[in-house]
Parts: structure tokens; C-alpha cells; sequence
């Protein structure tokens, strides 16, 4: 059926960012233990408390146990197998921030990221400032200056812990603590790098503040930290977007990012991930197991949007702690899966003040053998009188062989409280089809047009420069694959 | 898990009674089992108790205290290819792992198996007592439906006092076979109940199935339902009326295991007081069930701010060609509504009462076993002055 063949096609598509960038790493040894994190913290000339923070988050770690009630399956992850600090070897020292290493520069160049260039939209003013971070370390972060005029701190975690330790130390761990979870302790205890951006009371952020991050040498695992702290009446948005060589063997991702809405603050992040997926027969790929969370005060809003291409394995439920009142929690995420990969991703919406509101919208695509999960906590707190919540999960299935699941929990503990939950599992009809056809689409089109119209709701809420790399990796991923 | 250190609270029943689940078992996540375990249960009574179930016309059989009561029970005069035998058959499709299940398989005593040979139509309801006034008693009951035969059953749970009763109904439904069941726990207010009904349904096979939870401490019903065949159908309805500190838990798991059939579930909890409403709804579609339709909602009123209600409406899809959807909402009585009544002359409490009513009517009104509503309707009148009385019949 030409129909399938299309959808093959489409599904087919070989991961583009798959490349490698030789480049001289300074690495530690593979392998996990207090040397290991004390080397860490050493080479990032730490401070003596962020070591002990370090220390005790390993410690806690060794008493945990990796969790195993989620639904993707692996095997297991040797953890003294990962080389847990990676950095690009730079052949002299810096100087300053525009002695980066061509071969660096390429390299992202190469991913359609150009440092140098100051990336504008033709017929708008809006630009980017981009923090890049390679392997472990943050390699460099434009538009500083600029930035700095309207005093937002938008800078690598390590550079924030120098420059800015009061606000770090005031923040760190205050909304994922160091026991949050498994993969959050192990990312608090070996950490390398990340973004840190503080926007000061009442400042509008002038432009989206971006971070990409690159995994390249083979081996490592990547840990990075974002902390983002949002003061009174301050807004900010915020992108992210992952890469990763094709390896054959499966590299670990635990990342965890911080959000602090302060009172009237207004936080919007979002992210593109497309982590290397493993190849057609699921051998190697990106296991992404992060923690997100956020905490919104009084009148604050949180918004999270998500479009999950890549990796083998993606694990995350982006929440929001809808702690003051009248506080507002989002979140859009369209996840696709294809050939092997899972995908268990949702979100936590914890109301706690009055008036809360959230709002969840969930599209799922699943081809091929991928199998994916929407799970999901709405979880009303006794206090949280007039709260709200709307929550819709869609799920598109195109072939015979994947999956797709809805495990909502909705726990109410008001009367007051209006609670809404609404999901819906179908797959493009061959009416849809033939209509489209019969307009003059190809195959390929026409399901690209539909799937596009199925996430448009979330590819909306994405920023511009964003909503159009989503909208062409969505129909990269799907050449051929409509059954 | 168990302590070691006190004493297990089915010890008295069985010597190596299994380790109970706790709340960090994901199946009993919110269903803590604190009036299970407060104290040891003990081997109950052979003092008679008397019910006050109504009689349906047709054929009864009476459990006392978890006992085969003959003199209450009423087995003849059954239409031919029909048989109600007191056997205690042994459990074939509840999972021995769970440990209720393996407690069952333990401790059971009496049972009963009702066939109903092919093509055979029986007219009247058969009615199923379990009344029970203390300690723990466990009961077995196998339906088996020949193909294209027709049945319609009445489970009533009910009693006095503190006691635990921990049943399974084992269903078998043959291909064109039918089947209607209404469960209803009307209890004492300190009853536990731990129930699980499992079906198994041929090609074109029908079951429904309604499930009402009026009164008790603690009800917990599982409902199992395998679609093992082409086009077959069911339909479950679940109500549960909780006061007081009363938790009331329906756990269903819906398997389209062939292709072509449908699911529709419908339930309702309203909670008053401090009790608390959980419901967990799981349709797993299995590989090839294509042309499967499942639907599943879940409406949860809560009438206090002490009242809680936990809701996991799933779905796990490994088939393309399917419809599925569910839904599920939680909130109060609307307030513009009960504005409206007020401004009509009704009493906020009259007011209240009415929204609440036609809230757990849409459920008692679809009641498929004939008589088991009007039954209903009464319980329902006292609950809501009077209101119950004004249910709509739906025989014709």
C-alpha cells in the first residue's frame, strides 16, 4: 500500500546531527566515586560549599535504588561505565569569550547555531541570546553584554557560581532538592555545567535566552543544571535544544532545571529535544531521563512546552508547584516516537494556593515500534480553594506495531476544585487521506498536513524561531509513516 | 507489607495467610488498608442473620457469614437447563498473586455455581445474598453462560456490625451469550468488603454489569473484564454514595484481547463527610484488537471540603485501527444551578438534594436487572428525602 510506504519512508529518515566533531577533550576517568566528584568540583575551581552540596548529594545517591515502576524498559545502566565530566580542550587559555576554538565554532555552525552571527529574523527585531554547552561545559554565551545593560544575568553555571554565588547558593535545590530522585541525586552530585539566568524585578526580558546543548565525545554521560530565577514582575522566555552523534552505545542524559517564578513573574520555557534516537533496529540512542519542576508564587505563571523528537529513552514530566496564590501552571508537549524508541513524559500540576489554575495539552505520535506514555498528576491540595484545572491528551497511532498509553492521576482533596480530564487515541482514517489526495496532495503531505494540524495547539505556543525547526523536524521524523 | 512483630489480621482464618499490599503498591496506591487491619478478624458466627433484600421472583441463594444458608435460600422450581449447585469450584481466572485472591483460594468455605445450558432464557433475576454480622468470611460464585444463553443476577452485600467479607464472582459467557449484573454493597456502616468480579466474554457475547455502593466502612471492587471475543460487548456502571469516613474503590480493568469489540464504563462517586472515592479504569487494547471502541468516564462530585477522590483513568494501546477515549471530572454542585432552584422556591437543602440526586440517578435509572431499581429507588428515597421515589422506571 502506497500508503505504508510513505509512512516508511517518512519514518526512515536517518537522524541528521549524527556527526562527531573531533576536537581534543579534557575527560576524567570513567567511573563514579567521591574522587570522582571531588575532581569535578575541583576542575570547576569550586567553592567549599557547592562541594559539600556535591558530597551529600552522592552520599544520598548511594543510598537509593534506581526506580523501576516506570514503563520503558532498558537494560541496565552501568554507572561506572559513564565518563562523567567531558570538556573540549582548549589549546590556549581564553582570553576572552571570542577565542573559541574554530573547530567548536564549525561545529555548531555546522547544527544551524551561529555564535558569531547575531541570529535575526528577516522583518524582526527579536533576537537570540544563546548559551552553548558542549559535552560539559558551557563554551560560550552571546549577547551578554546586551543583556547585562538591562541587569539579567544570563551566563554558564559555572561562571554564575564565581560572579554570583549569593544567588546560586539562595536557589539551588530549592525546588528539585538533592533527594528529589534517583537521576536528580546523580546529576546534583556530578553536574559539570549548565545555564543560569536571573532577571531582576520588573524586566521585561528584550530577547528569547537560549541553550543548546551538545553531546560529542563517546562515553560520557551528560549532567547538566539550568537554574532560572524569574524576580517580582520579571518575564522571561526560554529555549532549549539537544543534539547527539549516532553512537551504538546508549549515553546517559540527567539533567535537571530549576525554575523560580517569584511574585507576578511570568517563566515560558521551551524545549526541542532530538537526542540521537538509536538507529531503525533501536541499538544505541540517548536514554533522557530529566527532572524539570517549577514553582510559581503569588500570581506567577509557569509555562512549559515540549516537542520530544529524539533519544532512545526520553523520561520527564516537566511539573509546576503552583505554590501562591492565583499562581498559573501550563504545559504543551507533543512527543513522537518512531522506529524503538519510548517516551513516558506528562506532568505534575501540584495546586496548592487559591485560584490556581493549570492547563495541560498533550499530543502524542507514535510510529513504527515506538511506544509512548502520557503520565500525569493533577493533584488539588486542600488548601488550593477555586482551583482549575484542564488537562487534554491526544494520541495519533500510526501503524500496527506501537503503542500508546494515558495514565492520568487526578487527586482531589477540594469541593471546590473543577477538575477536567479528556483523552482521546486515533489514527489518520483513509477518508482523511483520500480527501487530501484527491486535492492534489502526495501521500506524504497530506499526513504531514494532518499531523502538523494535530500539534498545531502546541506548536503555537512555541516561539517563533522554534515553531518552524518543530514543525520541520515533525515532518522529517514522519516521512513515511502513515499506516 | 505485613509487620512481623503483630499478628497478622487473617492468622485466625488461615496459617500462612499472604502479605497484604499497602499504599506502595501502585494498585493500592489510595486505597489504605487501615479497616482491614485495625484489628485481627476472627472465625465468624454461625448465629443466623437475617436480610432484608427484597424478593426479585426468582431463584435465591443465601450466604451467612460466608456459610451456605439452605433455609433462607430458595433453589427450586428453576426453569429446565437451568442448575444452581452449592459447589465450592475452584477459582480459574482470578490471579492467585493477589493476595485477596490467594486469601480466597485459602479461607473460602461455601460457593455456588449457577449454569445455564444453551439458548436457555431465564426470567426472572437470580438473587445472591451475602449477609454477615461478624468476623471475616470469604464466598465463591461461578456464572457459567452456555452459548446464547440469557441471565440476569442480583448480588447484595449486606448485614450488621463490624465484619470483612471477601468475594469473587467467576463469569464465563459463552459465544451470543448474555449477561446482566448488579452488585450492590448496602451494608452496615462498618463493613469491609473486598470484592472482585471476573468475566470472560465469547463472540458476541454481552455483559452488564451495575455496581452500587450505598453503605459500608470500606468497599473495594475490582472488575476484570477479558472481550476474548470478536464483536462482543459490556457495559459496566458503577455509583458509589459515600458518607461518613466511608472509602469506596472501584478498580477496573477492561481487556480487548480480540477485535472488533466495545467498552463503555460510566462512574460516578459522591462524596460526603470526610469519606474518600477512588477509581482506577484500565482498557488495554491488546495487539490486533482492531475495530475496538472503548470509552471510559469517571465523574466525581464532592459535596464536602473534608471529601477527597483519586482518579487513573487509563488507557495502553497496541493496536492502530481503535477508537478510545476517557474522561473524568471532579468538582461541586454547581452553583448557578442551585441559584436557579432557590430562586424557584426550593430550600438550599431541597435544592442541593435534587442536583445531587439527578447527579447518582443517571446511573441508578440504567440499572439493567429488573426490579433491582425500584429496589434502589427506595434506598435512594431515604437518602434524599423523598426524592427517590420520583425515579423514572426503564422496563417496558
Amino acid at each position: 500500500m502506497a500508503q505504508n510506504e510513505s509512512i516508511q519512508a517518512l519514518t526512515e529518515q536517518e537522524y541528521k546531527h549524527g556527526w562527531v566533531t573531533h576536537i581534543d577533550s579534557d575527560q576524567v576517568p570513567a567511573g563514579l566515586s567521591e574522587d570522582v566528584v571531588r575532581l569535578i568540583s575541583a576542575k570547576k575551581n569550586e567553592p567549599q560549599w557547592l562541594l559539600e552540596w556535591r558530597l551529600r548529594a552522592y552520599r544520598h545517591w548511594l543510598t537509593m535504588k534506581e526506580p523501576t515502576w516506570q514503563k520503558p524498559k532498558y537494560p541496565a545502566i552501568d554507572y561506572q561505565s559513564v565518563i562523567y565530566y567531558s570538556a573540549p580542550k582548549p589549546k590556549k587559555e581564553l582570553s576572552s569569550l571570542d577565542e573559541v576554538d574554530p573547530e567548536l565554532l564549525a561545529t555548531f555552525e555546522k547544527l544551524g547555531i551561529s555564535l558569531d552571527e547575531q541570529k535575526r529574523l528577516a522583518g524582526v527585531t527579536s533576537n537570540v541570546a544563546i548559551d552553548v554547552v558542549f559535552d560539559s561545559v558551557s563554551v560560550k554565551t552571546t549577547f551578554q553584554e546586551e543583556l547585562k545593560k538591562a541587569g539579567i544575568i544570563f551566563c554558564s553555571f559555572s561562571e554564575a557560581v564565581h560572579n554570583h554565588p549569593e544567588l546560586v547558593k539562595k536557589y539551588l535545590g530549592t525546588v528539585v532538592p538533592f533527594t528529589d530522585n534517583y537521576f536528580a541525586t546523580l546529576n546534583s552530585a556530578v553536574f559539570s555545567d549548565g545555564s543560569f539566568c536571573y532577571i531582576p524585578k520588573g524586566v521585561r526580558c528584550p530577547m528569547e535566552l537560549s541553550t543548546y546543548f551538545r553531546i560529542n565525545s563517546a562515553g560520557t554521560g551528560q549532567f547538566e543544571r539550568t537554574l532560572l530565577v524569574a524576580d517580582e514582575g520579571a518575564y522571561v522566555s526560554y529555549l532549549e535544544g539537544c543534539t547527539a552523534p549516532s553512537r551504538d552505545e546508549n549515553q546517559l542524559h540527567a539533567a535537571v532545571v530549576e525554575l523560580v517564578a517569584l511574585k507576578g513573574a511570568q517563566i515560558k520555557y521551551s524545549t526541542v529535544q532530538n537526542w540521537y534516537p538509536g538507529d531503525k533496529d533501536g541499538k544505541g540512542g540517548v536514554y533522557n531521563f530529566v527532572t524539570k519542576r517549577g514553582v510559581a508564587e503569588e500570581n506567577a505563571k509557569l509555562s512549559w512546552t515540549q516537542v520530544e523528537t529524539g533519544s532512545a529513552i526520553t523520561w520527564k514530566y516537566p511539573s509546576c508547584i503552583l505554590k501562591g496564590d492565583n499562581s498559573v501552571g501550563e504545559f504543551y508537549s507533543v512527543a513522537m516516537t518512531r522506529d524503538y524508541q519510548q517516551a513516558d513524559t506528562g506532568t505534575k500540576m501540584i495546586h496548592i494556593g487559591r485560584n490556581t489554575k493549570s492547563t495541560i495539552i498533550s499530543k502524542g505520535i507514535s510510529a513504527g515500534h515506538g511506544d509512548q506514555t502520557y503520565r500525569g498528576q493533577v493533584k488539588i491540595l486542600k488548601s488550593a480553594v477555586g482551583a482549575r484545572n484542564f488537562s487534554a491528551c491526544d494520541s495519533l497511532l500510526l501503524g500496527d506495531k506501537c503503542g500508546a498509553h494515558t495514565v492520568p492521576y487526578i487527586e482531589s482533596s477540594n469541593a471546590g476544585a473543577i477538575i477536567e480530564h479528556e483523552a482521546s487515541t486515533s489514527k489518520i482514517s483513509d477518508e482523511q487521506i483520500f480527501f487530501l489526495r484527491q486535492r492534489g496532495l502526495s501521500e506524504e503531505d497530506a499526513v504531514n498536513l494532518i499531523v502538523n494540524g494535530f500539534c498545531k495547539d502546541v506548536l503555537s505556543e512555541l516561539p517563533m524561531e522554534f515553531a518552524v525547526e518543530a514543525q520541520k523536524l515533525l515532518g522529517l521524523k514522519l516521512e513515511g509513516a502513515v499506516g | 507489607m505485613a509487620s512481623t512483630t503483630t499478628q497478622h489480621p487473617f492468622a485466625a482464618l488461615t496459617p500462612i495467610p499472604p502479605a497484604l499490599p499497602t499504599i506502595r503498591d501502585e494498585d493500592w496506591r489510595f486505597t489504605p488498608l487501615k479497616a482491614v487491619t485495625a484489628q485481627p478478624w476472627s472465625v465468624p458466627s454461625t448465629a443466623p442473620v437475617k436480610h432484608d433484600t427484597p424478593d426479585l421472583g426468582g431463584a435465591r441463594v443465601v450466604f451467612v457469614n460466608g456459610r451456605a444458608d439452605e433455609a433462607q435460600s430458595r433453589l427450586s422450581g428453576l426453569p429446565a437447563g437451568v442448575t444452581i449447585s452449592r459447589e465450592l469450584a475452584p477459582l480459574q481466572q482470578a490471579s492467585p498473586e493477589r493476595p485477596f485472591v490467594a486469601l480466597n483460594a485459602a479461607c473460602a468455605r461455601a460457593g455456588a455455581v449457577i449454569r445455564v445450558a444453551r439458548n436457555v432464557k431465564i426470567e426472572h433475576p437470580v438473587l445472591v445474598v451475602y449477609s454477615s454480622s461478624d468476623g471475616a468470611a470469604f464466598t465463591r460464585l461461578r456464572l457459567e453462560l452456555e452459548q446464547g444463553a440469557e441471565l440476569s443476577v442480583a448480588e447484595h452485600f449486606c448485614g450488621t456490625g463490624r465484619h470483612f467479607l471477601g468475594s469473587i464472582t467467576e463469569a464465563v459467557i459463552g459465544a451470543n451469550a448474555s449477561l446482566k449484573i448488579a452488585r450492590v454493597v448496602a451494608d452496615s456502616a462498618q463493613a469491609v468488603h473486598v470484592g472482585e468480579f471476573n468475566a470472560r466474554l465469547g463472540r458476541d457475547a454481552r455483559l452488564v454489569l451495575d455496581s452500587i455502593a450505598l453503605e459500608a466502612e470500606f468497599a473495594r471492587t475490582e472488575l476484570r473484564v477479558e472481550l476474548d471475543g470478536e464483536g462482543s460487548h459490556c457495559d459496566l456502571r458503577g455509583l458509589a454514595l459515600a458518607r461518613g469516613t466511608a472509602l469506596f474503590d472501584h478498580q477496573i480493568h477492561v481487556d480487548h484481547a480480540k477485535p472488533h469489540a466495545t467498552s463503555r464504563q460510566l462512574f460516578r462517586n459522591v462524596l460526603d463527610d470526610r469519606s474518600r472515592g477512588v477509581f482506577s479504569g484500565r482498557v488495554i487494547v491488546r495487539p490486533g484488537a482492531l475495530g475496538t471502541d472503548a470509552q471510559q468516564q469517571n465523574n466525581n462530585l464532592l459535596l464536602s471540603d473534608d471529601a477527597r477522590v483519586d482518579t487513573k483513568p487509563m488507557l495502553e494501546i497496541y493496536a492502530d485501527d481503535v477508537k478510545c477515549s476517557h474522561g473524568a471530572t471532579s468538582g461541586q454542585l454547581d452553583a448557578n444551578a442551585v441559584f436557579f432552584l432557590r430562586s424557584r422556591g426550593l430550600d438550599e437543602a431541597t435544592a442541593r438534594h435534587l442536583l445531587t440526586f439527578a447527579f447518582a440517578n443517571e446511573i441508578i435509572e440504567h440499572i439493567a436487572v429488573p426490579g433491582v431499581q425500584q429496589w434502589l429507588s427506595a434506598q435512594m428515597g431515604e437518602r434524599f428525602h423523598g426524592l427517590g421515589g420520583t425515579a423514572r422506571s426503564n422496563e417496558q
